[in-house]
Protein backbone atom coordinates (compact mmCIF):
# COMPACT_ATOMS: atom_id res chain seq x y z
CA UNK A 1 0.00 0.00 0.00
CA UNK A 2 1.98 3.45 -1.38
CA UNK A 3 1.04 6.14 1.08
CA UNK A 4 0.69 8.88 -2.01
CA UNK A 5 0.68 12.24 -0.05
CA UNK A 6 2.03 14.92 -2.63
CA UNK A 7 3.33 15.26 -5.88
CA UNK A 8 2.54 13.38 -9.41
CA UNK A 9 1.30 9.74 -8.50
CA UNK A 10 3.01 8.73 -11.84
CA UNK A 11 6.17 9.29 -10.22
CA UNK A 12 5.76 6.02 -7.87
CA UNK A 13 5.70 3.79 -11.50
CA UNK A 14 8.84 2.70 -11.05
CA UNK A 15 8.71 1.72 -7.59
CA UNK A 16 5.58 -0.16 -9.11
CA UNK A 17 8.41 -1.81 -11.92
CA UNK A 18 11.04 -2.72 -8.86
CA UNK A 19 8.78 -3.92 -6.73
CA UNK A 20 7.53 -6.56 -9.98
CA UNK A 21 10.99 -6.83 -10.88
CA UNK A 22 11.95 -8.12 -7.28
CA UNK A 23 9.13 -10.20 -7.24
CA UNK A 24 10.22 -11.89 -10.58
CA UNK A 25 13.36 -12.07 -9.71
CA UNK A 26 12.86 -14.06 -6.34
CA UNK A 27 10.04 -16.51 -7.92
CA UNK A 28 7.64 -15.21 -5.62
CA UNK A 29 3.93 -13.88 -7.56
CA UNK A 30 3.37 -10.09 -7.33
CA UNK A 31 0.75 -9.40 -4.36
CA UNK A 32 -1.89 -6.24 -5.15
CA UNK A 33 -0.90 -2.53 -5.14
CA UNK A 34 -2.50 0.25 -3.85
CA UNK A 35 -2.46 3.36 -3.46
CA UNK A 36 -3.50 5.66 -0.10
CA UNK A 37 -3.92 9.41 -0.85
CA UNK A 38 -6.26 12.45 0.53
CA UNK A 39 -9.05 13.97 -0.56
CA UNK A 40 -12.33 15.67 -0.31
CA UNK A 41 -15.79 15.26 -2.46
CA UNK A 42 -18.45 18.20 -2.70
CA UNK A 43 -20.71 18.71 -5.47
CA UNK A 44 -18.54 21.31 -7.54
CA UNK A 45 -14.72 21.82 -7.88
CA UNK A 46 -15.14 25.34 -6.00
CA UNK A 47 -17.22 24.00 -2.71
CA UNK A 48 -15.26 21.29 -2.34
CA UNK A 49 -12.05 22.95 -1.93
CA UNK A 50 -13.43 26.02 -0.24
CA UNK A 51 -14.76 23.61 2.05
CA UNK A 52 -11.50 21.42 2.78
CA UNK A 53 -8.83 24.73 2.21
CA UNK A 54 -8.53 25.86 5.93
CA UNK A 55 -9.30 22.32 7.69
CA UNK A 56 -6.22 20.76 5.39
CA UNK A 57 -3.87 23.52 5.80
CA UNK A 58 -4.44 23.18 9.90
CA UNK A 59 -3.95 19.90 10.03
CA UNK A 60 -0.48 20.23 7.00
CA UNK A 61 0.41 23.21 9.11
CA UNK A 62 0.51 21.32 12.72
CA UNK A 63 2.25 18.76 11.17
CA UNK A 64 4.48 20.80 9.68
CA UNK A 65 5.67 22.59 12.61
CA UNK A 66 7.19 19.59 14.00
CA UNK A 67 9.14 18.62 11.40
CA UNK A 68 10.29 21.79 9.83
CA UNK A 69 7.87 22.59 6.56
CA UNK A 70 6.84 26.01 5.78
CA UNK A 71 2.98 26.59 6.17
CA UNK A 72 1.18 25.84 3.26
CA UNK A 73 0.26 28.26 0.92
CA UNK A 74 -2.92 28.08 -1.04
CA UNK A 75 -0.49 27.97 -4.86
CA UNK A 76 0.94 24.60 -3.23
CA UNK A 77 -3.14 23.52 -2.59
CA UNK A 78 -4.76 24.20 -5.87
CA UNK A 79 -1.03 22.48 -7.33
CA UNK A 80 -1.91 19.80 -5.52
CA UNK A 81 -5.44 19.33 -6.29
CA UNK A 82 -4.54 19.80 -10.01
CA UNK A 83 -1.45 18.06 -10.54
CA UNK A 84 -0.71 16.43 -7.22
CA UNK A 85 -2.11 13.56 -5.30
CA UNK A 86 -5.19 15.75 -3.49
CA UNK A 87 -8.20 14.48 -4.48
CA UNK A 88 -10.24 17.53 -3.67
CA UNK A 89 -13.54 18.42 -6.12
CA UNK A 90 -16.83 17.49 -7.73
CA UNK A 91 -17.34 13.85 -8.54
CA UNK A 92 -16.15 14.19 -11.72
CA UNK A 93 -12.83 15.74 -11.47
CA UNK A 94 -11.87 13.47 -8.69
CA UNK A 95 -12.77 10.15 -10.62
CA UNK A 96 -11.02 11.23 -13.28
CA UNK A 97 -7.90 11.86 -10.86
CA UNK A 98 -8.47 8.36 -9.49
CA UNK A 99 -8.95 6.53 -12.84
CA UNK A 100 -5.40 8.20 -13.98
CA UNK A 101 -3.55 7.35 -10.76
CA UNK A 102 -5.05 3.68 -10.96
CA UNK A 103 -3.77 3.12 -14.95
CA UNK A 104 -0.47 5.08 -14.22
CA UNK A 105 0.56 2.82 -11.44
CA UNK A 106 -1.66 -0.71 -12.37
CA UNK A 107 -3.23 -0.81 -8.80
CA UNK A 108 -6.14 -2.95 -7.11
CA UNK A 109 -7.52 -0.42 -4.62
CA UNK A 110 -7.40 3.38 -3.98
CA UNK A 111 -7.83 4.54 -0.25
CA UNK A 112 -8.59 7.54 0.23
CA UNK A 113 -8.21 9.56 3.35
CA UNK A 114 -11.25 11.62 3.87
CA UNK A 115 -10.69 13.03 7.02
CA UNK A 116 -8.80 15.93 6.68
CA UNK A 117 -7.56 17.79 10.80
CA UNK A 118 -10.83 19.76 11.97
CA UNK A 119 -13.16 19.10 9.34
CA UNK A 120 -16.42 18.39 10.83
CA UNK A 121 -18.19 14.76 10.96
CA UNK A 122 -21.37 16.15 8.98
CA UNK A 123 -19.10 17.06 5.78
CA UNK A 124 -17.31 14.12 5.86
CA UNK A 125 -20.46 12.41 5.84
CA UNK A 126 -21.48 13.96 2.63
CA UNK A 127 -18.12 12.78 1.21
CA UNK A 128 -18.75 9.75 1.51
CA UNK A 129 -21.56 9.64 0.41
CA UNK A 130 -20.44 11.30 -2.73
CA UNK A 131 -17.71 8.73 -3.41
CA UNK A 132 -20.09 5.59 -2.92
CA UNK A 133 -22.79 6.99 -4.87
CA UNK A 134 -21.14 9.05 -7.40
CA UNK A 135 -17.56 8.69 -8.23
CA UNK A 136 -16.81 4.96 -8.15
CA UNK A 137 -19.83 4.37 -10.34
CA UNK A 138 -17.67 6.70 -12.45
CA UNK A 139 -14.21 5.30 -11.99
CA UNK A 140 -15.64 1.87 -13.50
CA UNK A 141 -16.72 2.99 -16.05
CA UNK A 142 -13.62 5.25 -17.14
CA UNK A 143 -11.53 2.45 -16.08
CA UNK A 144 -13.61 0.06 -18.69
CA UNK B 1 -5.45 -4.71 -14.14
CA UNK B 2 -5.57 -7.71 -13.45
CA UNK B 3 -8.50 -7.10 -10.83
CA UNK B 4 -11.26 -4.49 -10.81
CA UNK B 5 -10.02 -1.28 -8.85
CA UNK B 6 -11.15 -1.71 -5.12
CA UNK B 7 -12.69 1.23 -3.84
CA UNK B 8 -11.47 2.15 0.14
CA UNK B 9 -11.29 4.54 2.79
CA UNK B 10 -8.98 5.72 5.25
CA UNK B 11 -8.74 7.86 8.70
CA UNK B 12 -6.65 8.48 11.69
CA UNK B 13 -10.25 9.72 13.53
CA UNK B 14 -9.17 13.71 13.06
CA UNK B 15 -10.09 15.76 16.21
CA UNK B 16 -12.60 17.39 14.45
CA UNK B 17 -15.03 20.86 15.22
CA UNK B 18 -18.71 20.86 15.74
CA UNK B 19 -20.86 23.69 13.71
CA UNK B 20 -19.79 26.29 16.39
CA UNK B 21 -16.33 25.61 16.01
CA UNK B 22 -15.86 23.84 19.28
CA UNK B 23 -13.23 20.71 19.12
CA UNK B 24 -15.29 17.48 20.01
CA UNK B 25 -13.85 15.03 22.61
CA UNK B 26 -11.96 11.89 21.50
CA UNK B 27 -14.61 9.50 22.41
CA UNK B 28 -17.04 11.49 20.37
CA UNK B 29 -14.74 11.42 17.55
CA UNK B 30 -14.48 7.24 17.94
CA UNK B 31 -18.29 7.16 17.45
CA UNK B 32 -18.54 8.96 14.68
CA UNK B 33 -15.60 6.78 12.78
CA UNK B 34 -17.86 4.10 13.67
CA UNK B 35 -21.05 6.11 11.80
CA UNK B 36 -18.50 6.44 8.45
CA UNK B 37 -17.54 3.18 8.73
CA UNK B 38 -21.46 1.97 8.62
CA UNK B 39 -22.55 4.52 6.02
CA UNK B 40 -19.29 3.28 3.60
CA UNK B 41 -20.24 -0.28 4.08
CA UNK B 42 -24.31 1.08 3.03
CA UNK B 43 -22.99 2.50 0.01
CA UNK B 44 -21.31 -0.32 -0.87
CA UNK B 45 -17.67 0.84 -0.76
CA UNK B 46 -14.83 -1.66 -0.19
CA UNK B 47 -12.69 -0.90 2.98
CA UNK B 48 -12.25 0.95 5.93
CA UNK B 49 -8.84 1.92 7.25
CA UNK B 50 -7.51 3.03 10.82
CA UNK B 51 -4.77 4.47 11.45
CA UNK B 52 -2.75 4.17 14.57
CA UNK B 53 -1.61 7.11 16.19
CA UNK B 54 -0.55 8.42 19.57
CA UNK B 55 -1.18 12.47 19.61
CA UNK B 56 -3.58 14.61 21.01
CA UNK B 57 -5.10 15.76 16.90
CA UNK B 58 -6.05 12.10 16.14
CA UNK B 59 -8.03 9.89 18.20
CA UNK B 60 -7.25 6.56 17.07
CA UNK B 61 -4.84 4.96 19.44
CA UNK B 62 -6.34 1.16 18.78
CA UNK B 63 -7.78 0.71 15.66
CA UNK B 64 -8.50 -3.08 15.71
CA UNK B 65 -10.76 -2.13 19.20
CA UNK B 66 -12.79 0.55 16.40
CA UNK B 67 -12.54 -1.89 13.89
CA UNK B 68 -14.08 -4.31 16.01
CA UNK B 69 -17.45 -2.10 16.68
CA UNK B 70 -17.32 -1.71 13.31
CA UNK B 71 -17.43 -5.36 12.59
CA UNK B 72 -20.52 -5.45 14.85
CA UNK B 73 -22.49 -3.01 12.49
CA UNK B 74 -21.33 -3.83 9.07
CA UNK B 75 -21.93 -7.00 6.68
CA UNK B 76 -19.48 -6.37 3.48
CA UNK B 77 -17.21 -3.78 3.93
CA UNK B 78 -13.58 -5.36 4.76
CA UNK B 79 -11.97 -3.63 7.92
CA UNK B 80 -8.25 -2.48 8.43
CA UNK B 81 -5.60 -0.43 9.74
CA UNK B 82 -4.05 2.39 7.97
CA UNK B 83 -1.50 1.59 9.18
CA UNK B 84 -0.28 -0.49 12.40
CA UNK B 85 2.88 0.65 13.35
CA UNK B 86 4.75 -2.96 13.77
CA UNK B 87 7.77 -1.63 14.86
CA UNK B 88 6.55 -0.38 18.06
CA UNK B 89 4.26 -3.16 19.16
CA UNK B 90 4.41 -7.29 19.19
CA UNK B 91 3.64 -8.91 16.22
CA UNK B 92 2.30 -11.98 18.04
CA UNK B 93 -0.27 -10.04 19.68
CA UNK B 94 -0.57 -7.66 16.06
CA UNK B 95 -1.77 -11.63 14.74
CA UNK B 96 -3.89 -12.15 17.52
CA UNK B 97 -5.84 -9.03 17.66
CA UNK B 98 -6.62 -9.13 13.99
CA UNK B 99 -7.23 -12.99 13.37
CA UNK B 100 -9.97 -11.87 16.36
CA UNK B 101 -11.35 -9.12 14.40
CA UNK B 102 -11.38 -11.52 11.18
CA UNK B 103 -13.49 -13.90 13.41
CA UNK B 104 -15.78 -11.39 14.87
CA UNK B 105 -16.42 -10.14 11.27
CA UNK B 106 -16.54 -13.37 8.88
CA UNK B 107 -13.36 -12.83 7.52
CA UNK B 108 -13.47 -9.62 6.37
CA UNK B 109 -9.74 -7.99 8.42
CA UNK B 110 -6.98 -6.74 6.79
CA UNK B 111 -3.79 -5.88 8.57
CA UNK B 112 -1.52 -2.71 6.99
CA UNK B 113 1.84 -2.96 8.58
CA UNK B 114 3.81 0.21 8.48
CA UNK B 115 7.33 1.53 10.14
CA UNK B 116 5.25 4.66 11.40
CA UNK B 117 5.64 8.06 9.87
CA UNK B 118 5.25 9.79 12.92
CA UNK B 119 7.44 8.58 16.04
CA UNK B 120 5.34 9.37 19.19
CA UNK B 121 5.13 5.28 19.85
CA UNK B 122 8.49 4.87 20.06
CA UNK B 123 9.47 6.99 23.13
CA UNK B 124 5.71 5.77 24.62
CA UNK B 125 6.32 2.07 24.16
CA UNK B 126 9.64 1.73 24.99
CA UNK B 127 11.45 1.19 21.81
CA UNK B 128 14.66 2.97 20.83
CA UNK B 129 13.89 5.14 17.43
CA UNK B 130 17.39 4.48 16.34
CA UNK B 131 16.77 1.12 15.32
CA UNK B 132 13.64 2.02 13.50
CA UNK B 133 14.23 0.12 10.67
CA UNK B 134 16.16 -2.86 12.79
CA UNK B 135 12.89 -3.29 14.23
CA UNK B 136 10.78 -3.47 11.39
CA UNK B 137 12.53 -6.12 9.37
CA UNK B 138 12.44 -8.48 12.38
CA UNK B 139 8.68 -8.22 13.56
CA UNK B 140 8.06 -8.09 9.88
CA UNK B 141 10.03 -11.81 9.45
CA UNK B 142 8.16 -12.89 12.62
CA UNK B 143 4.78 -12.22 11.27
CA UNK B 144 5.39 -13.58 7.79
CA UNK B 145 6.17 -16.71 10.09
CA UNK B 146 2.92 -16.53 11.85
CA UNK B 147 0.96 -15.80 8.88
CA UNK B 148 1.74 -19.96 7.84
CA UNK B 149 -0.81 -20.64 11.17
CA UNK B 150 2.23 -24.14 11.41
CA UNK B 151 3.88 -24.55 14.32
CA UNK B 152 6.65 -21.76 14.35
CA UNK B 153 10.28 -22.09 14.75
CA UNK B 154 11.76 -18.70 14.54
CA UNK B 155 14.79 -16.73 16.38
CA UNK B 156 15.70 -13.16 16.13
CA UNK B 157 17.49 -10.90 17.71
CA UNK B 158 15.13 -8.75 19.75
CA UNK B 159 13.35 -11.35 21.50
CA UNK B 160 13.58 -14.69 22.79
CA UNK B 161 13.34 -17.41 20.49
CA UNK B 162 10.51 -19.53 19.71
CA UNK B 163 10.17 -23.44 18.89
CA UNK B 164 6.78 -25.31 17.55
CA UNK B 165 4.97 -22.33 18.44
CA UNK B 166 1.24 -21.89 17.45
CA UNK B 167 -0.89 -18.72 17.75
CA UNK B 168 -4.40 -18.31 18.52
CA UNK B 169 -7.26 -18.05 17.60
CA UNK B 170 -5.84 -19.32 13.95
CA UNK B 171 -7.52 -17.03 11.21
CA UNK B 172 -10.75 -19.45 9.73
CA UNK B 173 -10.17 -19.15 6.46
CA UNK B 174 -6.70 -18.96 4.63
CA UNK B 175 -4.24 -16.54 5.64
CA UNK B 176 -4.61 -12.86 7.11
CA UNK B 177 -4.60 -10.56 4.41
CA UNK B 178 -1.36 -8.64 4.94
CA UNK B 179 -0.17 -5.55 3.45
CA UNK B 180 2.95 -3.43 3.44
CA UNK B 181 2.35 0.38 3.83
CA UNK B 182 5.23 2.24 2.55
CA UNK B 183 5.45 6.55 1.66
CA UNK B 184 7.69 7.48 -0.89
CA UNK B 185 10.51 9.50 0.97
CA UNK B 186 12.39 6.81 1.44
CA UNK B 187 13.67 3.66 -1.25
CA UNK B 188 13.55 1.00 1.69
CA UNK B 189 10.64 -1.25 0.41
CA UNK B 190 10.94 -4.19 2.22
CA UNK B 191 12.90 -7.50 2.18
CA UNK B 192 12.50 -9.51 -0.98
CA UNK B 193 12.65 -12.66 1.19
CA UNK B 194 9.64 -11.54 3.07
CA UNK B 195 7.28 -13.50 1.36
CA UNK B 196 3.91 -10.83 1.95
CA UNK B 197 5.48 -7.76 0.76
CA UNK B 198 4.25 -5.16 -0.25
Amino acid sequence: MLAIIGGDPARFAPYVDLYHRASREFGRQAKPIGVHSPGYFAATDEQAREELWPDYKAMRDRIGKERGWPPMGRDEFVNEAEHGSLYVGSPETVARKIAKTAKALGIERFQLKYSAGPLPHEKLMKSIELYGRKVVPMVREMMG
Amino acid sequence: MTAPLQFGLDTFGDVTRDASGAMLAHAQVIRNVVDEAVLADELGLDFIGLGEHHRADFAISSPETVLAAIAARTKRIHLGSAVTVLSSDDPIRVFQRFATLDALSNGRAEVILGRGSFTESFPLFGFDLRAYEALFEEKLDLFAALLSQKPVTWEGKLRPPLRDQLVYPPVEKGQLKTWIGVGGSRNRWCAPRITICP
